[in-house]
């Protein structure tokens, strides 16, 4: 799917797909166009061809980071209106997940804690039984048990609902590395990297003239970045490899010099 | 649609107690005069109908919203519906509350009326820019009316005489009830102005 | 029980493959067994699913297991082939070990070619 919307200082021009079955991670700063995304492809904003996208929202399930439902309103009535909103809302599930994650359905949502209002998001997007789910930094603001507890709830959702697409966005990254099956890296509008095999990349530090750089794509400092760790790790046994990760793929392909 | 009217009817009843002590106040004022018990009623809960747009749009509420099976006109639709139905609630209650003499009763329906009226004036400008705008529309209009008949009063005393005279002329019942006709027609009306308005309307 | 060391430069699917080769020539996987599902083990393991199903598709490749679609991996029985292969490796390893003590004792490359030849005819 092509994202294109233009705005006063900000341009959004990228290709995702989202697979079935899979997870696919949006890595980008604030203000790199993730939300911008979403918006289009929920048809929420109409792109530069004034089209609006059109999806059946009854399949489709969203956390957004900064809007949730009414504050005043408690769970039970939230549970009222979703069952007279969508034909597939799973009430038994939805109640199953309350208890589980220990969630009062009598307070309101301004008496939850941060962590709590996550959960409960994520809760009643995983109610739907939704063929998609789009998760704007759904851990953002969380703290590490929280953090985890999010993300074991969408690992068992996906592993009972093999077929759905997940698209997750965030700017802190460490948690998708080991839930993600795709990597799409976003900058200033544009997709500067899609990768699935986060494995292969390594930071090289210490290289001399012996080293043969011909792998190497970016660096910062005296440190490499490269997509051939296994080339590295089998010949220069003296240099200095370290697994790369999310966050220096992002700082090394925006920051970088490129080699 | 279902699910938006649960939502503002579970909305309203955060405002049990004022909406209580609205009708208590009603209830008192009525006692001498049921023309004010009506107006009052009726206006308040109009408002108050409005106020679900206010929690709506908190906290980027719309973003959570839109994800829910809906287009933006049946967001509209269901505005006018709900604001048409408490206020047609609020209608019953009064003429239950109110003797039932029938002037009384022709009384209501203007009042009923007017706050159709008021509805389908400030209705569009609290969904084109959100609920403080609106308000102020509102204010705008009641006071600007109150003015305008006050200074039309001071000014031209025949003005309202004149008027009354041609209404008098004229059968109660056919007046109040094509009254309440046109008022549901520029209802109608506006909220097909509202639908084309919040088509450009930014969500977020 | 497979147990990845994600600190290790070694491919998170090859720790997975080389750990089912082991478990199927040490007996603990048999013929016939199930592979946990894709989904389950990226679960246990908090790895992503794709270098999961990588491992499996290497396993399949190497004929060590058949994957049923809508079922899952099932083991296919240890070949000759694969035992031998990891009895080397392990002696491989044994045999670095020795090496690098020898050479940590300054031995030379002659002394220990000696030695490993009067052993080698014993």
């Amino acid at each position: 799917m092509r994202f294109v919307k233009t705005y006063n200082d900000f341009k959004l021009d990228c290709k995702l797909e989202l697979k079935p079955g899979t997870i696919t991670a949006l890595i980008g700063c604030n203000g790199s166009g993730k939300t911008t995304l979403f918006k289009l492809y929920l048809g929420l904003i109409e792109d530069d061809d004034k089209h609006t996208n059109q999806v059946n929202k009854e399949e489709i399930g969203v956390v957004w980071n900064d809007s949730s439902f009414s504050l005043v309103l408690n769970v039970l009535e939230i549970k009222k209106i979703l069952m007279y909103s969508y034909k597939h809302f799973d009430c038994d599930y939805f109640d199953f997940m309350l208890s589980r994650f220990e969630l009062d359905p009598k307070k309101p949502l301004k008496e939850y804690s941060t962590g709590m209002l996550s959960k409960l998001k994520i809760i009643i997007a995983t109610s739907l039984h939704a063929k998609t789910l789009l998760l704007d930094e759904p851990t953002s603001g969380l703290d590490v048990i929280a953090r985890n507890e999010v993300l074991d709830l969408l690992r068992d959702y996906m592993e009972q609902n093999e077929e759905t697409s997940i698209l997750i966005s965030s700017h802190i990254a460490s948690d998708l590395e080991g839930l993600c099956d795709e990597f799409y890296f976003i900058e200033k509008g544009k997709i500067i990297l899609c990768e699935q095999d986060l494995e292969s990349y390594a930071l090289l530090k210490g290289a001399d003239e012996t080293v043969d750089l011909s792998y190497a794509l970016k660096k910062i400092g005296m440190t490499y970045l490269t997509n051939e760790r296994q080339f590295y790790v089998e010949n220069y046994p003296n240099l200095v490899i370290e697994k790369a990760h999310i966050d220096d793929l992002m700082e090394y392909m925006i920051k970088g010099e490129t080699v | 649609m279902k699910g938006l009217l649960v939502k503002d009817f579970l909305l309203m009843m955060k405002s049990k107690k004022v909406i209580l002590f609205m009708l208590f106040i009603g209830i008192i004022g009525g006692i001498n005069d049921i023309s004010f018990a009506t107006g009052y009623i009726l206006m308040v809960l109009a408002i108050l109908s409005l106020s679900t747009i206010s929690y709506d749009e908190a906290n980027h509420g719309l973003k959570t919203l839109f994800t829910l099976p809906i287009s933006k006109s049946d967001y509209v639709k269901e505005k006018y519906l709900f604001s048409l139905m408490i206020t047609g609630i609020g209608f019953v209650f009064v003429t239950i509350l109110g003797c039932f003499s029938k002037s009384g009763f022709m009384e209501t329906l203007i009042i009923l009326s007017t706050a159709l009226l008021l509805l389908a004036l400030s209705l569009p400008f609290q969904l084109k820019e959100g609920n403080e705008k609106g308000r102020i529309v509102l204010f705008v209009v009641v006071f600007g009316c109150t003015f305008l008949f006050a200074f039309l009063n001071q000014f031209i005393p025949k003005f309202f005489e004149s008027i009354e005279s041609v209404l008098n002329t004229l059968d109660p019942i056919m007046f109040s009830v094509s009254l309440l006709i046109t008022s549901f027609v520029l209802y109608f009306f506006s909220m097909m102005i509202s639908i084309r308005v919040y088509k450009n309307r930014v969500l977020d | 029980m497979i147990i990845i060391n994600n600190s290790s430069m070694i491919p998170i699917y090859e720790q997975i493959v080389n750990q089912v080769k082991q478990n199927i020539v040490d007996g603990k996987l048999k013929e016939g067994d199930a592979l946990p599902s894709v989904r389950g083990l990226s679960k246990d393991l908090k790895i992503s699913a794709l270098t999961v199903k990588k491992a499996y598709d290497i396993l399949e490749a190497d004929g060590l297991c058949r994957t049923v679609q809508g079922k899952g991996s099932f083991v296919l029985g240890a070949n000759p082939g694969l035992v031998h292969e990891q009895r080397v490796v392990e002696i491989q390893k044994d045999l670095e070990m020795v090496l690098d003590k020898a050479k940590s004792y300054d031995l030379s490359k002659e002394e220990i070619k000696d030695l490993f030849d009067i052993l080698m005819e014993e």
